[in-house]
Parts: structure tokens; C-alpha cells; sequence
């Protein structure tokens, strides 16, 4: 049954990406910023918890406080840099979130980024399950059931909250957003902090399966990037469908072709996609 | 070559005459400095290897701000060029011959080969967008490195490259080594400024400052941009051939986007549309990280920490710091304010 | 006619921007568009000048169909417009700025090198183009550096460079001093009279445009509810309502 086993991965990987990939989609929504840092904070949430996990913690209240500590994080980084650049021209951001991400990746190389980190998943989550014929680690399907339900928490939350409706305003239209009021600098704190917590718990989930080490988020930022853009920039709904259709063109493009070529083949695609549908899945990506 | 900005032109009214500036002095001499660095380090070899790896990271600089300086257009993954120019010339070096002459175009050829398949779609792109694709691409040559190991080496990198002929004559000599790096870095540093003055380079600027009107002038904008992203992507490939040939091997880190975020470093921090500011800030840089690497391993945040403040506190580099004491360098003598 | 458009309809959502519009322009006159915000004049602007797509609807150049044709079709063609935010080259002399545009004309845009007399040539063109608009005399100042009045005429001066038949002018008073105002005027004027130039101008300062058009058309809610010499216009019961009932809210 490989195709159904690789369909679970797939799945498996298009919601570890879905968790990563709102919280770029909003950021880029609200604030207009390109994080290049993302891949960085996606290490940080993995190596966060297994220093949690290893400082006695159990495996719950590893992953739960590493969600607030990169929350923590997220709000800080944007106060202390993203804030100061916010009236300059594009370019500035995308340097300063690239030199952040510099300046992260180094951190955690010396924060013992170099070696690969293990995070033992608890024993109530060890073992295998059988999902319609095909074998699975319980774990995976943890992790996605949990990345599943986070997401939907967000878009839920954005749809009913009075801060989601900010922030959807901001999305659609940040100037108007501005007349009516809404304080963008420090609504840009809470998304920047949302982004980095979902993000880093996202790594911090995944690190069973991927490990920890400070570069271990770099591919999770490409594969992130690639899921924005097919879904269209600022697009939540897309960024939904992309995630799972990226996560299967690597499942299966890594299991037919072996290894690297799958990447290739993705970026292949997404050049496709921006020749002929240069807004996304569903037309709504920004094209500024 | 080296007397480019000074011009004997006889006195009168003439437009071009006196063009002898502060700037063009200073020009002259640092280049013949630069000519001379062999000389002056004869007792320390290592330098004098150290100024050649500056000389190659300058070339790269210099690439990329023919990219973002002239269009506007910001890459994140130059390292890609550099590194397909890299291991295309290193295994024709290998595989096919080692004379400079032969291996270098075959670099070159990849290098536009693929910067204009690639570039006809990326140029199209909004600014951010095209930024992303940048990273995503040299990702993915960095992950073809590893696809194709038994012919790249992968991990080792690529190694047993012959020492590379001239002419036939083996380039042996690090003297000789540094004068070709440094000749280049010359000839191109020349040829950016002739450009810069042709009317393709006014065409450039039009399109970086106005892009819409550029449009609506008649130009065909996305061709242009084209035409700048081959170029810098050619011209990144020419440093990786001549560095692959100068160290003898390379590995699959020349691609990773740590280096594309050192070139950026180097461009933003030396001044971006400069073309010296972003060689020089390459050198600075080059000798400071060398120096600085045998000192710590933590060299990656110092150089993080020290672009984000950069970015922060002077967008416009240390050009752009200095731009009103560069203007009076540049001011031709005797001309009103 | 110079240019002649007919029926042309464009809607954005359920709005009908521009809803069967039609309006001939004579070759040598002054032609404006007049109306108020929400008229549907720019987007009509822009639909005549490629930056939108119409989606029924004919426009005629002369003898040919330039329906849906793009800018830079357009400016091959003749047809080059000015923009209501001054568009132009900032850090490039006014000079350079014409050059520019003469070269793109004459398709040596991408060169490396150009032959000495054909620089001569492009060099005398340029400065041709900007003493017809008043600037010869600043012609190596940084445009940045220009006045604003001056730098409307450096915009209209690059579209000259394209050596068009049929100026379209996107408001081409908005934001100028009154002084300015009076120099844009006579520059348009001068550029009929002189040039030989067919000028069609989107505007909203009426008085300019009563007493500098030939003929005018008057759109409100994306129709055309008046179309004819100024004096035509000025006692137009339509006008007259649209302007002291409804949305000329000036």
C-alpha cells in the first residue's frame, strides 16, 4: 500500500507546513514583510524543546511552553527591529529579517546547533498505528491532528475574535485599517508573535521526526515561501490548500526520484504556476 | 587599464575636458596599491592568499550590485551562481581540460544558459516575490549538488581539480595566482563604470528609479531586467570558476545562503549602485571574517547582529554615509558647487 | 478624427465605471474630459491609453483599431499620456530623462555604445524636446531638484521625446500652484499651436478647461451627458444640475 502510506506523509507534512506557513502568510498580509527568518524560528521552537525536554520537563509542557516563550520571542523581535524599519522601503525588510535569521542560526549554532538533537516523543505516543491499510507512527498522526487543530483554532479565532477582525482588516486593506483606528504597530506585535509561537511549536512538534539543529527550519523555509506563493501571497485559504499540495509533491517526488530532486521539481511548478497563474489557487494573492 | 578615469585632454571649453578629480587620483592609487600587494606581504604568504580570496569575494560583489544596482532587484541567492560557476568549470577542469581559457566559458555558458531560462520568469515578478524565488533557486541548486554526489562529490565538495594552464604555462605561483584575480577585479570594475555610462546603463537606472514610466517610454522593461540578471549571474559564475581554480576544490557550502546573505552584507554595507562600495565592502569584510574565524566560531552572529544593525541605523551603507564627502571627491576640479 | 471612441463599457464588480461611452476627437484641437470624482473619466483615461482592458466597446486612432492595445503598442503608434503624479526619472538630469525616451524611441535603448553622431542627434532631439516645454536652461539639473511646475513640464518634455501625434494628459493641473496652473495652460496651448498636437486632457479645474478646449465631453456616473464646445457646455441644463444638485461637489 504505498500509495496510501505516502498520502499519510503527505498529509503529514502539508500540516506541519500549514502551521508553519499562517503565521508567514499573516505576517505578510498585515505587515507586508517577506520573513526570511521564518526557517530560523522553525529551529529555535525544535531546539527549544529539547533543551525543555531535557531540562526535566515533560513532553507536553515542552512543547506548551516553548509556544509561549516564542510567542515571547516573536513580540520582542518585532519591537526591538521589524518596528524600526516599518515606514522603509521593501528591500529593508527582506536585508533585516535575512540578517536575522543570520544572526538566529548563529545563536543556535553555539547553543549546541551543530550536533544533531533528539526529541523522544512519550511512550503514549510511540508505536504504530494502521491508518486504511497503510502503517504510520502514532506520533506523525499526533503531530498533524495537533497542527490540524491549531490551525483551525487560528482561523477560527481570526474569523471571531475582535483581534482577528483587526488583523483581517489590516490584511485586505492597511491603510483603511489605520482611519479606522486600528493601531498597526502594535497589532504587528501580536501577529509577528502569533507567526513565531505557531511556527516554533511547529519545530518543536517536528522534532521527533526531523530532529533538532540549527539549520534544520532552512528547507522548512523554502517549502514555506513555496506553499505562500502557490496559494497567493496574503491568501490564508490558499496557503491552506498549498501546504498539502506541497506536502505531497515532496512526499511522492522523494519517494519516486529520490532525495533532492523533489525540490526541484516543486520549484519547477511553482515557476509554472507564476507564469500562468501568477495569484495563487484561488486568485487572491497579492501582486505588490 | 589602470589610467581609466584620468584623461589628458588638452585645455578649453570643451565638455569632458580637466576630467582629472580628487576621485580619479585616488582611483590610480589604490589601484596601483592593489597591484603591488604580492610585493609588500612576500613575507607573510597567507595574506597574500587572503587578498586573493578578497579579490574573488570583490568580483561576486560587484556581480550582485549589477543586479540590485542597476534594476533594483534584490537576490537572495547569488551564491547559486557562484557555485554553479564553481563546480561547471571545476569538472570541465576536471573532465575535459584544465587551460583557464576552455574551463572558465564553460562556466560562463551554464551560467547563461540558466540565468536565462530561470531569469525570463523571475524578472516578471513583484520585488518580494522574485526575492523569494531567489532563495528558493539557489536552494535547489544546492540540493542538485547533493542529487548528483557521484559526479559532484556532494558533502566532500569537489575535489582533485589540475593546476589550471594559461596559455598552456601552468598558473602555479601565488603571485600569479593574485595578479589574474586582481587584473580581473579590475577589468571589471572598469567595464561596470563604462557600462554604467553606456546608454543600457542609463536605461537601467530609468528602470530602477520609475520603472512604470520606463514602461510607458517604450522600453521593453522585463527584457532589460533580463539582460541585468544574465549579466550578474555570468559574472558571479566567472568569480566561481577562477575561485574553484584558485583553491583547487570547493564544496557545497559556496551555494548555501550563508554566502548569498555575505554578498548581500558586503553590496548593502559598501553601498548598493556604488560599484566600488560594494568591492570594497567584499574585501573588508573577506579580511575581517578570516581573521575573525580563526579567533571564534562564533563569527555567523557577530555578522547577523552586525547586518541587522546596519540595516537599521544606515540603509545606505557606508556609501550612502558618505555621500556628501564622495560627491566633493567626485566634483571635477575647478567646477562650481 | 484623430481618435474616436465609441461605446466603451468597462464594470468592476457590479460597478459600471464606464457604461457606453462615446466621443470623437478632431486632429490639432484640444479635447477635455470633464467630470467629477466617480465620473469614470480615468478609468476611461485608462482604457484609451492601455492600462485597462475595455470590455466592449471600440477605439479608433485614426484609421486603425487600437481597442485594448498596450502602452507600449500605443507610443509606437503615437499616442503617449502624461501621468497625474508626475512620473519621472528623479536622479537623472532633465537631460538625461529626455534622452531616455528618445533613445527608447529610436530602439537604442539596450545599446552599448552608440556612434558619435547619432549621440549628437539624440542629444539635439532631447534638448529640442525640452525647450519646447521651457526647460532648456535647466536642462544638467538633477530632476529631483526642479521645481514642481517645472517638473510636470520634464514629464510632459518625455512624452514629446516620443514624437507623438496625440497627447493624453492625466490631469495634468492637479496639485499646481496657480502660477504653475497658468504655465501648464500656456504649455498645452503652445504645444497646439506649435507642434501641431492633438492634446486630450482629463481635467477638473473648469475654468482652465472652458478656456482652453475646443470641445469638451462631461461624464457623470460613467455616462456622457454632455459633449460640445465650451460655450455648448457652460449653459448645458444637465451640466448646470450635475453641478449645483449632485455630485460636482467641488
Amino acid at each position: 500500500m504505498l500509495i496510501v502510506s505516502l498520502m499519510l506523509n503527505g498529509i503529514v507534512l502539508g500540516s506541519i507546513l500549514l502551521l508553519s506557513s499562517l503565521g508567514l502568510t499573516l505576517i505578510y498580509g498585515v505587515g507586508r514583510i517577506v520573513n526570511f527568518a521564518h526557517g530560523a524560528l522553525f529551529s529555535v521552537g525544535a531546539m527549544m524543546a529539547v533543551w525543555l525536554a531535557g531540562a526535566g520537563l515533560g513532553f507536553g509542557w515542552a512543547l506548551a511552553l516553548t509556544l509561549v516563550l516564542a510567542a515571547a520571542l516573536g513580540v520582542a523581535l518585532d519591537w526591538a527591529t521589524l518596528s524600526r524599519i516599518r515606514d522603509r522601503p521593501m528591500v529593508d525588510s527582506l536585508l533585516l529579517t535575512f540578517g536575522i535569521a543570520m544572526l538566529t542560526t548563529g545563536i543556535l549554532y553555539e547553543a549546541g546547533g551543530r550536533n544533531l538533537q533528539v526529541l523522544v516523543p512519550p511512550p503514549s505516543l510511540a508505536g504504530a498505528v494502521t491508518v486504511l491499510g497503510a502503517t504510520l507512527p502514532a506520533y506523525r498522526v499526533f503531530v498533524s491532528v495537533l497542527a490540524i487543530v491549531l490551525a483551525a483554532a487560528l482561523l477560527v479565532f481570526l474569523k471571531r475574535s475582535r483581534w482577528g477582525l483587526r488583523v483581517r482588516a489590516a490584511n485586505d486593506d492597511g491603510e483603511m485599517a489605520a482611519c479606522l483606528g486600528i493601531n498597526r504597530n502594535t497589532l504587528m506585535h501580536s501577529v509577528v508573535g502569533v507567526s513565531t509561537a505557531l511556527v516554533a511549536l511547529s519545530g518543536a512538534a517536528a522534532a521527533p521526526i526531523f530532529n533538532a539543529y540549527a539549520t534544520v527550519g532552512d528547507k522548512i523555509l523554502i517549502l514555506a515561501f513555496m506553499t505562500v506563493i502557490l496559494g497567493g501571497l496574503g491568501s490564508l485559504r490558499g496557503a491552506v490548500v498549498a501546504a498539502y499540495v506541497v506536502g505531497m509533491i515532496i512526499v511522492f517526488g522523494e519517494a519516486y526520484t529520490g532525495g533532492q530532486a523533489a525540490l526541484l521539481m516543486l520549484f519547477v511548478l511553482v515557476m509554472l504556476m507564476l507564469v500562468y497563474w501568477p495569484r495563487g489557487f484561488f486568485g487572491e494573492g497579492r501582486t505588490e | 587599464m589602470k589610467g581609466r578615469t584620468i584623461s589628458h585632454a588638452p585645455a578649453g571649453p570643451a565638455p569632458g575636458a580637466g576630467r582629472v578629480t580628487p576621485l580619479g587620483v585616488l582611483a590610480v592609487a589604490a589601484a596601483l596599491a592593489g597591484a603591488l600587494v604580492p610585493v609588500w606581504t612576500q613575507d607573510a604568504p597567507f595574506v597574500l592568499v587572503m587578498a586573493s580570496h578578497a579579490a574573488v569575494a570583490a568580483l561576486l560583489a560587484v556581480s550582485l550590485d549589477l543586479l540590485t544596482g542597476n534594476t533594483g532587484l534584490l537576490s537572495f541567492g547569488h551564491a547559486g551562481w557562484f557555485g554553479l560557476g564553481a563546480y561547471a568549470c571545476g569538472l570541465a577542469a576536471k573532465g575535459w581540460s584544465a587551460e583557464l581559457l576552455l574551463a572558465v566559458p564553460v562556466a560562463l555558458v551554464a551560467a547563461l544558459l540558466l540565468s536565462a531560462a530561470v531569469g525570463a520568469i523571475l524578472v516578471r515578478q513583484v520585488g518580494k516575490a522574485f526575492a523569494i524565488l531567489t532563495l528558493a533557486f539557489s536552494q535547489v541548486l544546492y540540493a542538485l549538488v547533493f542529487l548528483f554526489s557521484d559526479v559532484t562529490g556532494g558533502e566532500d565538495g569537489l575535489q582533485g581539480i589540475p593546476v589550471p594552464t594559461f596559455f598552456g604555462r601552468e598558473i602555479a605561483s601565488q603571485e600569479a595566482w593574485y595578479w589574474l584575480l586582481y587584473g580581473t577585479l579590475v577589468a571589471v570594475l572598469a567595464a561596470a563604470f563604462a557600462l554604467r555610462r553606456s546608454p543600457l546603463g542609463c536605461a537601467w537606472l530609468g528602470i530602477r528609479e520609475n520603472a512604470e514610466r520606463a514602461h510607458f517610454v517604450g522600453m521593453h522593461v522585463g527584457r532589460l531586467k533580463l539582460y541585468a540578471y544574465m549579466a550578474s549571474a555570468a559574472l558571479a559564475a566567472l568569480a566561481g570558476a577562477l575561485h574553484v581554480l584558485f583553491n583547487g576544490a570547493t564544496s557545497p557550502e559556496t551555494l548555501h545562503w550563508f554566502e548569498s546573505g555575505k554578498v548581500l552584507m558586503y553590496m548593502v554595507l559598501g553601498g548598493v549602485g556604488t560599484i566600488v562600495g560594494p568591492a570594497v565592502g567584499a574585501v573588508v569584510f573577506t579580511l575581517a571574517e578570516e581573521t575573525l574565524s580563526s579567533v571564534t566560531d562564533a563569527w555567523l552572529i557577530y555578522f547577523g547582529a552586525l547586518f541587522v544593525f546596519i540595516v537599521i541605523v544606515a540603509p545606505g551603507g557606508l556609501f550612502g554615509l558618505a555621500k556628501p564627502a564622495w560627491r566633493r571627491l567626485a566634483r571635477r576640479r575647478g567646477e562650481p558647487q | 478624427m484623430m481618435l474616436q471612441v465609441e461605446d466603451l463599457r468597462i464594470s468592476f464588480g457590479g460597478l459600471k465605471a464606464v457604461d457606453g461611452v462615446s466621443f470623437s476627437v478632431r486632429q490639432g484641437s484640444i479635447h477635455s474630459l470633464l467630470g467629477p470624482n466617480g465620473a469614470g473619466k480615468t478609468t476611461l483615461f485608462n482604457l484609451v491609453t492601455g492600462a485597462l482592458r475595455p470590455m466592449s466597446g471600440t477605439v479608433r486612432f485614426g484609421s486603425r483599431d487600437v481597442t485594448g492595445w498596450s502602452a507600449d503598442r500605443l507610443v509606437q503608434a503615437g499616442v503617449v499620456r502624461t501621468f497625474q503624479r508626475t512620473s519621472i526619472f528623479k536622479k537623472l538630469s532633465a537631460l538625461e530623462n529626455v534622452s531616455l525616451a528618445v533613445r527608447a524611441r529610436l530602439g537604442l535603448a539596450a545599446r552599448l555604445r552608440i556612434p558619435a553622431p547619432l549621440r549628437a542627434e539624440v542629444r539635439d532631439e532631447a534638448m529640442q524636446c525640452l525647450a519646447d516645454v521651457g526647460l532648456a536652461r535647466h536642462a544638467e539639473a538633477e530632476a529631483q531638484h526642479l521645481a514642481h511646475g517645472s517638473q510636470r513640464a520634464l514629464d510632459v518634455a518625455i512624452g514629446l521625446a516620443l514624437k507623438p501625434t496625440l497627447i493624453m494628459m492625466d490631469e495634468p493641473l492637479a496639485g499646481m500652484s496657480q502660477g504653475d496652473r497658468q504655465g501648464i495652460a500656456d504649455l498645452v496651448l503652445r504645444l497646439r499651436e506649435e507642434k501641431g498636437l492633438t492634446l486630450v486632457i482629463v481635467e477638473h479645474d473648469v475654468g482652465m478647461v472652458m478656456r482652453l478646449s475646443d470641445r469638451i465631453t462631461v461624464m457623470q456616473y460613467g455616462k456622457v451627458i454632455a459633449d460640445g464646445e465650451p460655450a455648448e457646455i457652460r449653459d448645458n441644463e444637465a451640466v448646470c444640475n450635475a453641478y449645483l444638485k449632485g455630485s460636482f461637489a467641488q
